[in-house]
């Protein structure tokens, strides 16, 4: 039985940033993982058949700059990203959005563009707020350090300097409907439609939904905790990336295992001690770091009979049911948006109004498919002279009631006849499509659900509530075991932030030297 | 009416706009205070949306609100509405009918009640137990916030940083686990919050009920888990959670209020529409009426809503321009509709037993949570719900005083509704057509229902709001969603029923702690006035825990 200090277990960016981190701090460390490559969900491989690219991700969001020198990611080549979308819309003219909503003058009415002023404002300052607690190892039972404390203090004495207005309007709004808000302040449809489409994308919640406008928040907290050029929309960024990753946590010493599937997580009197895999090996550890969905490290690997009863109960009301599907279509040519009249790369977005996300939302929530589906797609360059054209549907619900084996074929032609009446001709210039329902992102990157985020990020389940009370400060109540990933604070995206985190618990509880 | 106007001067120290429940309850409290109190009402009958009304000869409708729990146990006892003939009758029983031919039954008594979940599954049965725990732990952290003014956090007065200590120290007195369960009850769905304790589609569907009764949201909504609180915290005769009758219709309580106020000397004056406040120099003085008279006085209560009261009442000009943006960016969306319904006999429900209590309580016909989120989708889209979520009731089971003998009386609260159409505007063929599913619905479980019809209204949130008053027809008096609680409610700035113009005042359900027939925004809008014009208030019980 081989041992280490530390067992990783999956090789998604916070499990390689996880890895990395306790590495350089002289642990020798494992890195388990199911399938053939690192990356997880934003790993490369296939775009669509016999052509090279990321399944899932097309766009970077906020890699922080404790991120960058922790991974010494200096030398990856960090370009500016096109950031702008382009709102489309059936009926409609084209409306060109900049990062953080901005709209050059003269477009919108007079009216608009006052309310869009403040309503910018107020959304980044509140957003700021939060932003400061997005780095943090959240706040436990029996830990809440002095440092935590500190910050609030901070942030309520700020949000007081703010003043009366901003403050009641932090109060007021922060757990309100995107809808409500937007109409509050502006009357262009598209415009809403995008911040609709924005602040629920990859989670249940429709934009008239209650507490919707904290993905808005977390969408711009995120961006704006990022370093300069890691937000923004690139068929290839997210694959860059991860590839300095990888090649900065093998410098960093750790060894890989890739194809090795955990099975269990062997635990004895409520210490976590060592793994196995599906191939029967067993490795053992000082400490596990577990970087894959909490109800797979819990429920499967750890088992409910080892876990307090109150504790699994919780973990396995994580709702973690994706709703997002993708589809990559390898063109031939650039399509000819028509209302553009032409089109380049860059994220368009088709979401005609608030309403009709709200519209297109109501049938996921009883496992149907909407008529009219809402999407992003962001187009680049691919392989051999091909332009990538690469999807995200919202509101396609895992559990489908016609299941997914019509439905894929459904859904398809849903949105390729959708763009096609966007871009006459698109249809015929497709060479290679590629496609993956909740379920298939479920069965191809080891994710229960499919869901994108691990786990529903809403109100409920964020900072010390995420994925569950008692496991949300990236230990859990299994000594030696630790978890990070996207099913924890804060949650999906790239940030990384919760591998550098659980590293760094752990390299606390451990001593200094870590052992 | 003669007699009454007899009593009236041109002047008093306190005029009230609206004799509603609020209305009433605040007016009773400052007369009792010694101040000379007058009450306006638009209607020539009294009570707002807490009424009973003889629509057809010999029966009794409560035509708006129709059962009674939330109503402050300590205002009761302040001023003895029993005496003045309000009776509270906690009703035994309730149903939900399921589509396949059976039902689900409601017990007042917990245990019959969990061995019914325990019928239709064994787990539920079980999970009853953690559910009824946490929920009633919940409800006992919110109960001792109904009967106090919100604070203000963002000022540094000693009263608002008291009552803020007061707030946390209330968070504080749970165990991390139970503040991380409070967190996460707030900010929920109802349904996604059932789901982490039951299994069963139509125990979740008659548990969800109470999560979205009045709201203009689906139980799919987050912030509906608190709905469930806001009807949960009310009693019967000291039972927690329990609903009741008033003994006469719900206008029993503000027929008692009446009595009650003019034993301490106040008048009330009855089809008196106010037109306007009259403010001068920054102060309200008085009010006209639409027939023009005038009453002046230098406290002014309004029991109407915050819009009504701010956008229709008082001049625009005399209100910052921040507030009455405000106020319009308060939400009040009607989402419901009333059908009453006079009937020959008792109806039959070939599901229940003979003699089941079940007919004795609320009944039910939506049997899944997802048949009450449909009918909250058609409600966004501008229709009434063509599967409508129906809360029935025949308080005539119980209280034989409200219809002639054998005969009875049917109240049925009834949602989605919406206030405008996808159309437009009502119509008065659409509210017909609206009745009219909400009794096909009812035919289908109940044979011969329709034959059993005397005489029935049909209320749609149009008739809400041009008889009782209610903006767009919503019965809480604005969305009790988190924007609008607490120091939120109506607006943030003006959360402690003060207003904007010196000497007015509001007292309705628009304020904190919301709607439902309550009584606290009432009384403790009143002790706030008291405290202003430096009046004793020893006869304003403090709030009593109970749980």
């Amino acid at each position: 039985m081989k041992s280490y200090d530390v067992i990783v277990i999956g090789a998604g960016h916070n499990g390689m940033i996880a890895a990395a981190t306790l590495s350089r701090k002289g642990l020798g460390v494992l890195l388990l993982e199911a399938s053939p490559t690192y990356g997880g969900m934003a790993a490369g491989g296939e775009f669509a058949p016999g052509y090279a690219g990321p399944s899932l991700v097309h766009s970077l969001n906020g890699i922080t700059p404790a991120i960058l020198k922790e991974m010494q990611l200096d030398k990856f080549g960090l370009a500016p990203l096109p950031t702008m979308t382009t709102c489309l819309s059936h009926d409609d003219a084209p409306l060109l959005v900049a990062d953080n909503y901005q709209i050059a003058a003269g477009i919108l009415s007079r009216e608009d563009e006052v309310g869009l002023a403040e309503l910018t404002r107020r959304l980044k300052f509140q957003a700021s707020i939060l932003q400061q607690f997005l780095a943090d190892t959240p706040p436990q039972e029996g830990a809440f350090p002095f440092s935590m404390k500190a910050r609030l203090a901070k942030t309520a004495f700020n949000l007081k300097r703010s003043g009366k207005i901003e403050m009641q309007e932090f109060m007021r709004m922060a757990l309100m409907c995107i809808c409500d808000v937007v109409d509050e302040h502006i009357s262009d449809e598209r415009l809403k439609g995008l911040l609709a489409f924005d602040g629920t994308l990859g989670i249940s919640l429709g934009p008239r939904s209650p507490t919707s406008l904290f993905g808005l928040y977390m969408r711009l907290a995120t961006r704006s905790a990022g370093a300069d050029h890691t937000n923004g929309y690139s068929i290839n960024a997210a694959g860059r990336l991860i590839d300095a990753i990888y090649e900065s946590t093998k410098a960093a010493g750790v060894e890989f295992g890739f194809g090795r599937k955990v099975r269990a997580i062997n635990v004895n009197n409520g210490l976590a001690g060592s793994v196995e895999t599906t191939d029967g090996e067993t490795y053992s550890a000082g400490s596990i770091v577990s970087a894959i969905h909490p109800a797979t490290t819990f429920l499967s690997f750890v088992g409910a009979p080892k876990l307090d009863t109150g504790f699994s109960r919780e973990i396995s009301s994580v709702r973690s049911r994706g709703n997002v599907s993708k589809l990559n279509l390898v063109l031939d040519r650039f399509p000819h948006i028509a209302s553009i009249g032409g089109s380049g790369e860059g994220r368009y977005v088709l979401a005609p109004s608030a309403n009709e996300v709200e519209r297109n939302f109501n049938p996921s929530k009883y496992g149907e498919l909407p008529d009219a589906p809402c999407f992003e797609f962001v187009i680049g360059k691919g392989d051999r002279d091909t332009v990538y054209l690469s999807a995200i549907i919202q509101n396609t619900p895992l559990n489908l009631k016609q299941g997914w084996e019509s439905g894929s074929k459904r859904l398809q032609d849903l949105v390729v006849n959708c763009l096609e009446r966007l871009a006459p001709g698109i249809k015929s210039s497709i060479v290679a499509t590629r496609f993956f329902s909740p379920l298939d992102i479920e069965s191809n990157f080891n994710v229960p659900g499919g869901h994108w985020h691990h786990g529903e990020l809403q109100v409920d389940r964020l900072f010390s509530l995420r994925p569950v009370f008692g496991a949300a400060n990236y230990r859990s109540p299994i000594d030696n075991l630790y978890i990070c990933g996207a099913g924890t604070h804060p949650g999906g995206g790239l940030s990384g932030m919760s591998g550098l985190n659980v590293a760094r618990a752990l390299i606390r509880d451990k001593g200094r030297g870590g052992k | 009416m003669a007699a009454i106007k007899n009593n009236i001067q041109a002047s008093y120290d306190v005029i009230v706009i609206g004799a509603g429940h609020n209305g009433l309850v605040n007016a009773c409290y400052l007369q009792r205070a010694g101040l000379k109190v007058l009450v306006v009402e638009k209607n020539d009958w009294i009570g707002g949306a807490a009424v009973s009304r003889e629509l057809t000869p010999g029966f009794i409708y409560s035509n708006c609100s129709y059962v009674c729990s939330l109503f402050r146990p300590e205002i009761m006892r302040d001023l003895e509405l029993p005496k003045y003939g309000l009776q509270i009758i906690g009703y035994e029983g309730g149903a939900v009918f399921t589509r396949d031919g059976d039902f689900l039954a409601s017990y007042r008594n917990h245990h019959a009640h969990r061995r019914e979940f325990a019928r239709h599954n064994i787990r539920d049965g079980e999970a009853y137990e953690r559910y009824s725990r946490d929920v009633t732990r919940q409800c006992r952290f919110i109960q001792p916030l109904l009967m106090r003014t919100a604070p203000d956090p963002t000022s540094l007065k000693p009263r608002d940083l008291g009552e803020l200590m007061f707030l946390a120290r209330k968070f504080t007195e749970m165990t991390p686990g139970e503040m991380a369960k409070t967190l996460r009850f707030w900010t929920m769905s109802i349904s996604d919050f059932l789901d982490e304790y039951f299994e069963s589609d139509v125990i979740k569907a008659n548990l969800a009920i109470s999560g979205i009764i009045g709201t203009a949201l689906g139980p799919m909504s987050p912030g509906t888990a608190y709905v469930l609180l806001h009807h949960y915290m009310g009693e019967v005769d000291g039972s927690v959670g329990a609903w009741g009758y008033a003994r006469g219709g719900m206008g029993a309580i503000t027929q008692a209020l009446t009595q009650s106020f003019k034993a301490s000397g106040g008048a009330i004056v009855t089809d008196a529409e106010v037109a306007g406040v009259i403010v001068r120099n920054g102060r309200a003085t008085g009010v006209t009426l639409a027939n023009g008279d005038q009453y002046d006085a230098r406290t002014i209560v309004s029991n109407a809503d915050v819009k009504r009261t701010f956008l229709k009442l008082v001049d625009e000009n005399e209100l910052p321009g921040r507030f009455v943006k405000q106020v319009r960016n308060f939400k009040m969306r009607g989402s419901s509709g009333k059908v009453n319904i006079a009937l020959d006999s008792l109806p039959e429900f070939p599901a229940l037993p003979k003699n089941s209590p079940c007919i004795k309580g609320d009944m039910h016909f939506t049997d899944s949570i997802e048949r009450m989120e449909r009918g909250y989708d058609d409600w966004k889209a501008g229709r009434w719900s063509a599967d409508p979520f129906l809360d029935m009731m025949i308080p005539t089971t119980m209280d034989p005083t409200m219809a002639p003998p054998g005969k009875h009386f049917m109240s049925c609260f009834v949602q989605y509704c919406p206030p405008k159409l996808h159309t437009g505007e009502w119509t008065d063929a659409d509210r017909d057509a609206f009745g009219q599913t909400v009794i096909n619905q009812i035919a289908d479980y109940s044979p011969g229902f329709k034959d059993r019809i005397i005489h029935m209204e049909v209320r749609t949130p149009r008739e809400l709001e041009a008889e009782v008053g209610l903006t767009e027809g919503n019965i809480f008096q604005g969305e009790l969603t988190f924007d609008q609680l607490l120091f939120n409610r109506p607006v943030p700035g003006y959360a402690q029923y003060r207003s904007p113009i010196s000497g007015l005042y509001i007292c309705g359900s628009s304020t904190h702690p919301g709607g439902g027939v309550m009584g606290a925004p009432g009384r403790n809008a009143a002790l706030e006035i008291l405290h202003d014009l430096s009046r004793n208030n020893e006869h304003v019980s403090k709030a009593h825990e109970v749980i």
